[in-house]
């Protein structure tokens, strides 16, 4: 008997914003939780600056399946132009979080999301262009995930400590430092709506 | 007792190359092609890094990549290449060669579909066009099966029973770009000791002496590898290589089984890797990364009652066609899925083998064909719900239309 205990996760972003990164880091984080994880890329070649998807499975037990995620528990949107792409393929109940100058209960209105979705949105760009001085959004929405999904599917901890894994050889210390302490401001600042 | 391992998340392609680094093979001569490229960044990375003292040849076309492996195993090395597509179509004259001048040469197939039209997407088109080239091939489902096959792979290819090549083939995309968590050796010496050490060098007796069938100026007489070879012995040396696919059957088992002692992981007997078919009325066939998928969607149905399951073909060379027998000979229907094109065939390869492996069973399932996912489509578990399904329609009683169906595609 094979187990279904995993949740989907869909990551939409633009080519070279690290949409596929974040997937990796959101894995490395549910191994460091000691579960299970798939991270990969919407299967195709990559073009810098235009949309890409990447998707991630995290779970309990091992995860025999290997196909598209059709429909998503969590979304996440790295690019605030690309917002509307976050209300199709939706599970029941499914939360979508996204980067936007708009506040949650606004972009809920505009993207007329169903009821029993939840909307959490937060100006990563601008938070990530303060802080790292670079408009890349993606670590920054993975604490607001961290934050939306309660700390239940990887912690902010092993978040940290997934950064460090897969980026750790790429950037420097400073840069490093600077990304977690921007991980840590989206977790705070994320408003649901 | 097994061996200390450690859990890291690695794709498919990564995987493939770490496992060459445990085994820390003496060559590797590697083209890039989509979607097998990072297994070549990989290893190189290992390369560049001291990791290992791999001699890493960068070439200009997949068939220099085999000709160059093909050199280095004459001369005795462990060699190592990768490709996928038209990168095995480019190397599909050195192939032949490869396995006829009986060279452990392990190669990683990130598989993929052959242009036209342009493709990088998955399915199983490339391999099964290369199927006849004398090349034992090996299917893994999942990232871990990657890692653990390619090693079990040199131990096949370098019994002294077998001497022959290995491709190590995987889903390139589904198997290849996905992350997982897997098991690898924490030390690469437990690898080695695995292995029995370095490559062993078979010895023949020729004019009265002893010598080492490589290409080693020690000898004490020189050797041709590759020479003319017409009516006079050609067919002989076929049937040899033939003879030796034959050994490899009990080889992969035994492999498997010293393998699980190892890493307390098994993959079936080796050939084949049944589910759920102990007492089963319905079973489908299948390969690769789609056997995990699949596998789901038979829970759901035994949960229903429905007396269902699967048997994934992990060695489609040698074809396991003694194992199909004996776990389909009581089921009534079988569904055959091939990932591969079937152009003017009666069905896809995967299908064409199993029925004919069925054929001399006293009384025989219906072995239906399902062709599916090729140029990349996807196979999600609500399609092979259905599919299913129409096995279960045909058990009760309905006709097939033909013996062949394709899913997914828009008619």
């Amino acid at each position: 008997m094979v187990k279904r205990d995993f949740v989907e996760i869909r990551i939409h972003g633009r080519g070279g914003q690290g949409a596929w990164t974040a997937s990796r880091i959101l894995a490395e984080a549910a191994l460091q939780l000691n579960k299970y994880a798939q991270s990969f890329p919407e299967f195709g070649p990559e073009r810098s600056g235009a949309p890409v998807t990447a998707y991630a499975r995290i779970g309990g037990s091992p995860i025999d399946i290997h196909c598209s995620v059709t429909k998503a528990d969590y979304v996440i949107v790295i690019d605030p132009t690309l917002v509307d792409l976050a209300v199709h393929g939706l599970k029941k109940n499914a939360k979508i979080i996204v980067t936007h100058s708009d506040p949650p209960e606004e972009l809920r209105k505009k993207l007329k999301v169903p009821d029993d979705v939840e909307v959490y949105s937060l100006n990563a760009v601008k938070l990530a262009l303060d802080i790292i001085g670079r408009p890349l959004a993606n670590t920054a929405m993975l604490g607001a995930f961290v934050r939306a999904t309660e700390d239940k599917i990887i912690t902010l901890d092993s978040l940290i400590e997934a950064l460090r894994k897969v980026l750790g050889h790429r950037l420097s210390e400073t840069l490093i430092n600077k990304n977690i302490e921007l991980i840590k401001r989206a977790y705070n600042e994320v408003k649901k709506g | 007792m097994t061996m200390e391992q450690m859990d890291i998340l690695l794709n498919g392609d990564e995987a493939a190359a770490w496992a060459a680094k445990d085994v820390h093979v003496d060559v590797v001569a590697a083209y890039p092609i989509t979607p097998q490229t990072i297994v070549v960044e990989k290893f190189s990375e290992f390369v560049a890094n001291g990791i290992v003292q791999t001699e890493f040849v960068s070439v200009e076309s997949e068939h220099s990549a085999l000709s160059a492996c093909v050199g280095a195993a004459a001369a005795g090395a462990r060699a190592f290449t990768a490709t996928a597509a038209n990168g095995l179509q480019l190397m599909n004259e050195i192939l032949y060669i490869a396995s006829s001048l009986r060279q452990p040469i392990v190669m990683a197939i990130a598989n993929r579909a052959p242009s036209g039209p342009i493709n990088i997407h998955n399915d199983h088109t490339d391999a099964m066009n290369v199927r006849d080239a004398g090349w034992i091939m090996l299917f893994a489902e999942n990232t871990q099966e990657v890692y653990d096959t390619i090693i079990q792979a040199y131990k096949i290819a370098e019994d002294p029973n077998v001497l022959l090549p290995v491709m190590v083939c995987y889903d390139g995309f589904l198997i290849s770009h996905t992350a997982e968590r897997i098991k690898v050796f924490k030390d690469p010496k437990d690898v080695a000791e695995f292995l029995g050490g370095p490559r062993k060098i078979p010895k023949i007796e020729l004019m009265g002496k002893e010598v080492e069938l490589s290409l080693n100026p020690e000898n004490p007489l020189p050797l041709t590898f590759g020479p003319l070879d017409l009516y006079d012995y050609y067919f002989e040396h076929k049937r040899q290589q033939s003879e030796a696919m034959q050994h490899a059957y009990a080889v992969i088992e035994k492999v498997n089984e010293e393998y699980a002692k190892f890493s307390g992981r098994k993959y079936g007997n080796g050939r084949v890797v049944p589910y759920r078919l102990d007492d089963a009325e319905i079973a489908i066939v299948l390969m690769g990364s789609t056997a995990g998928t699949a596998r789901y969607v038979i829970d759901e149905l035994r949960d229903e009652g429905i007396k269902i399951g699967e048997l994934r073909v992990r060695s489609f060379r040698p074809f396991p066609y003694m194992d199909l027998e004996r776990y389909l000979k009581n089921v009534k229907v079988v569904g055959v899925f091939d990932r591969a094109q079937d152009q003017g065939m009666q069905g896809g390869p995967l299908f064409l083998e199993t029925r004919a492996a069925l054929y001399d069973l006293a009384s025989h399932p219906k072995v239906v064909n399902f062709v599916f996912g090729l140029g990349g489509r996807d196979m999600p578990p609500e399609l092979l719900r259905t599919t299913m399904d129409e096995l279960i329609a045909i058990k009760e009683g309905k006709k097939p239309v033909f013996n062949r169906k394709y899913i997914g595609v828009r008619e």
